[in-house]
């Protein structure tokens, strides 16, 4: 695996765990708010966060590939 | 479980054919890529602590799906890795088979494009094996490109599966007439290509053999699971898929050096996955 392989990887799993950690946190404190239930506002977070950071990374790839990044 | 093995069978030629054409590297190939598959779904349902199903097949097709889809310079553990990239964020963080967002095999492509793009080249010319430029790439060149019927009979380099359009077709043909694929998906993005070529005044029939046309229309964008459930849906969807990727083909040719991809298969079927549950909101039927 090249450097530059390395790099496009690593730069992409940053980018989808921060995004993910962060729609987590904001996720969970709205539910909770809304009156959810605290483990519940959790897992529901916990889904969304991961369905919106997968989509980031396909948006993040796509854009990469056709040079809107270079 | 039957649609995903009629997909299997769908497939057989199209991957007897690449073994023909390039020899045992192209066995490797397939190989990795369905084992590579199938255990990173195992491991990672085992990890989680839900049942093996990996018996259903789908995990199957994915790998092969992708193998078929990459170039025969490509290293195996460049395959390896973009496969189980496919399964386990394509597929089991959604939650796995009917909950995925993006077709799995489409996901690992995108992902081997984006982690591995200097693996693609060479590509190689069929059976001698001599490095060879893709109908695509002549084109953007301003070349001269090759007859239409070697497209379609596959004496052209491409991708390994993708290489033989007659193969995919015979296979394409098998899944509709079983009714596994939904055959208004092919047909707008065939439709949709044919309309396009025909304004720009380029060869209709080049357009359809070239790139992963062929294979991204009628095996990755019909995947029940990751495509709309209404058949306007599913020709609004088609005619998206066709749209992206003339734009792309184009566009790419236009800015040579900017953007080095002579195809946007992959990218159309991505973006328009995204568009799939506003596509099955909009269109589904109202009921009395």
């Amino acid at each position: 695996m090249s450097e530059f392989a390395v790099f496009r990887v690593l730069s992409l799993a940053v980018i989808m765990v921060v995004f993910g950690l962060v729609w987590f946190k904001v996720g969970t404190g709205r539910l909770i708010k809304e009156g959810v239930d605290e483990s519940q506002a959790r897992t529901r977070a916990k889904k969304q966060a991961v369905k919106y950071s997968i989509i980031l990374g396909a948006f993040y790839m796509v854009l990469t590939l056709t040079g809107i990044f270079s | 479980m039957k649609m995903m093995y009629g997909m299997l069978m769908a497939l057989t030629l199209p991957a007897l054919y690449s073994i023909y054409a390039y020899r045992l590297q192209a066995l490797l190939l397939i190989l990795t890529g369905v084992i590579s598959a199938v255990a990173a779904e195992a491991i990672y349902q085992k990890l989680t602590g839900q049942k093996v199903t990996v018996k259903d097949g789908s995990a199957a097709v994915t790998g092969l799906l992708l193998s078929l889809a990459v170039s025969i310079s490509t290293p195996l553990y460049a395959l390896g890795i973009s496969a189980a990239f496919g399964i386990i964020v394509g597929k089991q963080l959604f939650g796995g088979v009917g909950r995925n967002l993006f077709n799995p095999a489409i996901f690992g492509r995108l992902f081997y494009l984006f982690a591995f793009p200097d693996s693609i080249l060479p590509w190689r010319q069929p059976v001698d094996m001599t490095t060879a430029a893709t109908p695509l790439e002549i084109l953007r060149e301003g070349g001269e490109t090759p007859p239409v019927l070697d497209m379609f009979l596959g004496r052209i380099p491409g991708t390994i599966g993708e290489i033989s359009a007659l193969l995919l077709l015979v296979g394409v043909i098998y899944l509709i007439y079983k009714g596994y694929v939904r055959w208004r998906i092919p047909a707008s993005i065939f439709g949709t290509v044919l309309v396009l070529s025909l304004v720009a005044g380029q060869n209709p029939l080049f357009h359809f053999f070239a790139g992963s046309l062929m294979l991204g229309a009628c095996f990755m964008a019909t995947d029940p699971m990751t495509s709309p459930r209404y058949p306007r849906g599913q020709i609004v969807f088609g005619i998206g898929i066709g749209l992206i990727i003339m734009a792309m083909r184009w566009w790419g040719w236009q800015t040579p050096g900017v953007y080095e991809f002579t195809e946007g298969t992959t990218f159309a079927i991505v973006v328009m996955n995204l568009f799939v549950p506003k596509l099955n909101s909009i269109f589904k039927p109202q009921r009395g």
